[in-house]
């Protein structure tokens, strides 16, 4: 039997928004410790993992190692069927082939309940090497996401480059040129500080269309931390309180660091 | 198939003279029990078959005194590859361990006057019945038939009444082993879907269906009398002629085999791309440049 009993339910809905456009289906591993999901997007250069800890919900019961293969659309549109200020409660028996979804109001007045089907996916598990990044760059999510977005217009590649004075973000396209440059601020306490822990200087390019996609996670966490380091993928972490984090790996573009 | 091969599957090498028909093959392909190999006196006869009255082939163990009959599983359209040769006979044999009581009924209930056993086991028409004598000479027919005389004579008298007990005694014991190997009764052809029957129905279901296997071994006669001893409910017949006559039509082009070919790739293709939507199509369009997260991740 499996259970999880999320009073802050739109953290789960949250997290589906963060990942469903970039993943059509996916395996949610339910474990004694936790939920997780690693999958990669169907063009194989980014990979998501979600790591839900099993002591952040409100209630957590996994008596058997279980492996849900979901259609993240199909589970995205049943979320959607939940309040935002709503309990819910995902159940599954061992060995069961759906899963059930448990929505409650607030004041118990409202009990909705979803049961979807689950599929068999045959989904390799990547193993993620420990490294240590060159650089690791703490800095408000909304601004990241802004600058994603802002730079999109430019081109179809954002290229990062990070030193000691600050992290640059730069894009050329057919309109012209882009550059937005953020130093590193002195109070470090803050939520909304950018904060650089560099090694040595970095300078990487990704694709503007899946940093776009990697956005939509933050309303989740305040703060985005992103992890370069020369010729390995950028991790760009979001910290959901108390819960767990969502971290997405992005492979640099080929032959375009130079420019 | 009345009963499951459950033994290890082994090929064996039969003689040309074993086989019913004279085929250019040289190998058959068949399950044999271990303990049969083993046995130095065994013998591949032909005998009287109980439910077509006609010849079919038995192996007789001499030195265990058992009877084994040999079942033919032919699909048509089958060949074998045994090491490096293609062999074109596909028959899958199956020889599986048979109550010599089976054997000896018909002759039990033709039998004008009561003879002693070896008197009994000859026919004309198939010699090698007397070869039955080695495996029946022990053997207590008392559950189909009344012993006279006295017990070395060995002379019995077919009695219907013990032998209606005798054979719904092992159709009861057939079904509840069909029932607890939850073989399907139906002919759905999935094992996996269960159809929903009360404990009832499905009892009887198992009982019908224990009858028909027994009755292979038994004359068509006998079987009429065993169904209404066993009190099953009447065939329907009527349905199944309508349904044929029906259906013939519908069944033929069915016989003609599937119209779809898969072997050709291009179906997969149209699928696969047709699948693709219009974020997914951009999705792909700007990993392109970027290289495979698997070249920095390995499979674990």
């Amino acid at each position: 039997m499996f259970e999880a009993r999320l009073v802050k339910g739109s953290l789960l809905k949250n997290v589906l928004d963060a990942i469903k456009d970039l993943l059509k289906q996916a395996s949610w591993d339910c474990a004694d410790s936790g939920i997780q999901l690693q999958a990669m997007d169907s063009s194989h250069v980014s990979l998501v993992s979600v790591n839900l800890k099993a002591e952040g919900f409100d209630k957590y019961r996994c008596d058997r190692n279980l492996i849900m293969g979901m259609d993240l659309s199909s589970m995205s549109k049943i979320l959607k069927c939940a309040a935002n200020d709503d309990i819910i409660t995902m159940k599954a028996q061992d060995n069961a082939d759906t899963v059930t979804f448990m929505f409650e109001s607030p004041n118990q007045e409202k009990v909705s309940d979803y049961e979807m089907k689950l599929m068999n996916l045959d989904q390799e598990h990547l193993g993620i090497p420990e490294t240590q990044y060159a650089c690791v760059v703490k800095m408000p999510s909304a601004e990241f996401a802004r600058i994603c977005r802002d730079l999109s217009n430019f081109g179809e590649s954002i290229c990062i480059a990070c030193t000691k004075e600050g992290i640059k973000f730069y894009a050329a396209g057919d309109i012209g040129t882009a550059n937005i440059k953020l130093a590193q601020t002195t109070s470090v306490d803050k939520e909304d500080a950018v904060i650089i822990d560099l090694q040595e200087p970095v300078t990487l390019t990704f694709s503007c269309h899946y940093l776009n996609m990697f956005i939509k996670a933050t309303p989740l966490s305040q703060q985005v931390s992103l992890s370069m380091s020369p010729d390995v993928p950028l991790v760009v972490e979001y910290t959901i309180h108390d819960l767990g984090h969502i971290q997405y790996f992005l492979a640099p573009k080929i032959g375009e660091n130079d420019s | 198939m009345p009963r499951s091969p459950s033994k290890r599957g082994q090929r064996v090498k039969e003689d040309a003279a074993a086989s019913e028909s004279v085929t250019k093959s040289v190998h058959k392909i068949a399950f044999v029990r271990d303990s049969l190999l083993s046995s130095a006196n065994t013998e591949v006869v032909r005998l009287r078959n109980p439910h077509t009255d006609s010849g079919s082939m038995y192996v007789v163990d001499k030195d265990k005194k058992a009877v084994h009959e040999i079942m033919a599983f032919d699909e048509g359209f089958r060949c074998w590859f045994i090491g490096q040769t293609v062999e074109s006979h596909g028959k899958l044999h199956m020889i599986s361990p048979v109550d010599v009581t089976y054997l000896i009924l018909p002759y039990l209930m033709k039998a004008s006057r009561i003879v002693p056993l070896e008197h009994l086991l000859e026919d004309e028409e198939f010699p090698d019945l007397s070869c039955l004598d080695c495996v029946a000479s022990d053997k207590d027919f008392s559950h189909v038939a009344d012993n006279k005389g006295t017990s070395d004579l060995r002379a019995w008298k077919y009695n219907e009444q013990s032998t209606l007990e005798w054979l719904s005694g092992r159709v009861y014991r057939l079904s509840s082993l069909l029932q607890e190997k939850k073989v399907p009764t139906s002919t759905a052809q999935s094992l996996t879907y269960i159809c929903p029957m009360n404990p009832e129905q499905a009892k009887e279901a198992y009982t019908v269906l224990a009858h028909g296997i027994i009755s292979e071994y038994i004359s068509p006669e006998l079987t009429t009398k065993l169904h209404k001893h066993l009190k099953l409910p009447e065939k329907s017949v009527k349905p199944k002629v309508l349904g044929s006559a029906e259906n013939q039509g519908a069944k033929k082009q069915r016989l003609e085999g599937p119209t779809d070919d898969y072997s050709k790739d291009n179906m997969a293709g149209v699928k696969g791309k047709a699948a693709m939507t219009a974020k997914e199509k951009a999705l792909a369009k700007s990993a392109v440049g970027s290289k495979s997260i698997l070249s920095f991740f390995g499979k674990k």
